[in-house]
């Protein structure tokens, strides 16, 4: 017995859908965007918010003019798959409240992306920060000592290596810095 | 067409007033160059991808994800559903449910799917089927996490045209660095022929397989083990694949697998992947399938891989 579950499509509708596809991408501006897996958002979740009860996802979408606001407070360009939407998670407590929100970004080091996680309070403080995936040589960076500098942050800090955070001037030093910095302006622009 | 029904299923859900959050709309575009022993040299578009994933919440969180993704493959002469289910999150992740087409949570599958990348796992050789129709319940528990599944054990199609059910069982343990899992597979399994695997063919597995994925600094290193009964033999084997990150945006990449069913069975694959920009990869690798000490395949291969991401 022979049971067909595939479709054999002619070469027509092949280019439609060829051509669909491309157009869809182009018009919209969101070719090569980063798409960006955050591994075992549970697990974190808890270890910054210990009495997270459940999480709700949050997303945005980012118009040409708070993209170009978010860019001037943060003094350099978005990354690709940055600049059209935005999303991160409301924590809820037992008593249905918000305890706080958690952002991911990714920011390349000197041998691949790294993962940063961060918890913010509900009055926009940094409250933890953290490492999920990295690849670098040098690991100051990922040392409770260095990320517990961030605690507390807000937007209006400057948050930069030499100025209120103390770390040698290493390139995964500075991602994290710009990464912190950078989820710090989303959340006040877009949350 | 009535697959198409599920995508406009979807999309149309996603204008739904109530649902919070937008539609995510996810794609990419795999196109190979491959020189294969005794086949002519291709070049074509090997495979895309749409994705859509829409999250509904209520007060307290995320309540309902609906997930589907159509895949076309060798330059759009054949197209099939990935995947599609809908998904019932419970409090924190605690428990899901799980039910539709779903990737199955067997040994590394359940986090390393290999579909779209040059060197392969061991599906083939360990379970013939990557995705199947039935229900899952699965979760975490802090570093723990579980997943209970029962499919149709049929792959690719809808219904369960061997009237057999197959079952799954993994348990983990996720830490920063490393993973490790345990998993039990129980069932007959319906293997359609493939352009590549082009005879059909029924088995009874009874497999049980130990899978780890760690990091070491400039190395991700996963591995799996697995043990069991195809039919009425003994089969086992093993998979190991590393990544060393030789610069920024180059990785080397190598795997070694050994598959024993009465003889062993060797495939031994290195090559590199360069993050070109953002969401797109060129990547090269060389692959050799050995039997009966010859080499019976021996397979170069060159892809550009372009993902997309957009929020509707």
């Amino acid at each position: 017995m022979k049971y067909n579950f595939r479709y054999t499509l002619n070469f027509s509708t092949s280019f439609r859908i060829i051509i669909s596809f491309i157009l869809f991408f182009s018009f919209t501006g969101k070719l090569f965007a980063d798409v960006c897996v955050w591994r075992n958002p549970e697990r974190t979740m808890v270890l910054i918010f210990p009495q997270a009860r459940d999480y709700k996802t949050l997303d945005r979408k980012i118009s040409n003019e708070r993209e170009a606001e978010i860019e001037k407070l943060l003094g350099k360009p978005l990354d690709p798959g940055e600049r059209e939407s935005w999303s991160h998670y409301e924590i809820v407590g037992s008593n249905g409240k918000a305890l706080g929100y958690i952002i991911a970004d990714a920011e390349k080091g000197e041998y691949g992306v790294i993962e940063v996680v961060m918890g913010i309070t509900p009055d926009g403080k940094v409250k933890q920060v953290y490492i999920q995936r990295e690849r670098e040589r040098e690991k100051e960076f990922k040392s409770k000592e260095f990320l517990n500098q961030f605690v507390g942050k807000t937007k209006d800090d400057p948050i930069q290596i030499g100025k209120d955070i103390k770390a040698g001037h290493s390139l995964p030093a500075e991602q994290v810095a710009l990464a912190v910095k950078k989820m710090l302006i989303m959340f006040y622009e877009l949350h | 067409m009535n697959h198409y029904k599920w995508i406009l299923f979807v999309v149309a859900l996603s204008t739904y007033e109530l649902s919070a959050q937008s539609l995510q709309l996810s794609g990419g575009f795999d196109t190979r160059y491959r020189k294969t022993n005794g086949e002519p040299n291709t070049f074509e578009l090997h495979g895309a991808f749409l994705n859509m994933r829409k999250v509904f919440s209520d007060e307290l969180g995320d309540r309902l994800i609906l997930v589907t993704q159509y895949d076309f493959e060798d330059n759009f002469q054949e197209s099939h559903f990935y995947y599609t289910y809908a998904q019932l999150k419970g409090p924190l992740g605690k428990i899901n449910l799980r039910i539709g087409r779903y990737v199955l949570p067997f040994g590394l599958l359940k986090y390393y799917d290999t579909e779209r990348l040059l060197l392969q796992t061991m599906e083939k050789q360990t379970i013939d089927i990557k995705t199947d129709v039935g229900a899952q319940v699965f979760g975490y528990l802090d570093d723990l996490d579980y997943a209970f599944s029962v499919t149709n054990g049929v792959g690719l199609y809808w219904k369960d045209v061997d009237e057999n059910k197959l079952i799954i069982a993994r348990i983990g343990l996720n830490f920063d660095d490393n993973r490790f899992g345990l998993s039990y597979l129980n069932g007959r399994i319906f293997a359609p022929a493939t352009s590549e695997f082009p005879v059909e063919e029924y088995s009874y597995k009874r497999l049980i397989a130990f899978d780890l994925q760690q990091y070491v600094d400039l190395f991700t290193i996963r591995g799996e083990l697995t043990y069991g009964r195809v039919d009425a033999e003994n089969t086992g084997g093993g998979f190991a694949g590393i990544d060393y990150a030789l610069l920024p945006n180059l990785d080397a990449n190598f795997k070694y697998a050994l598959w024993n069913t009465g003889r062993n069975e060797h495939f031994i694959g290195a090559g590199l992947s360069y993050n070109i920009l953002t969401g797109a990869y060129f990547r090269f690798a060389d692959t050799f399938q050995i039997k009966n000490n010859k080499v019976i395949n021996n397979e170069i291969q060159l892809q550009i891989y372009i993902e997309f991401l957009n929020q509707l």
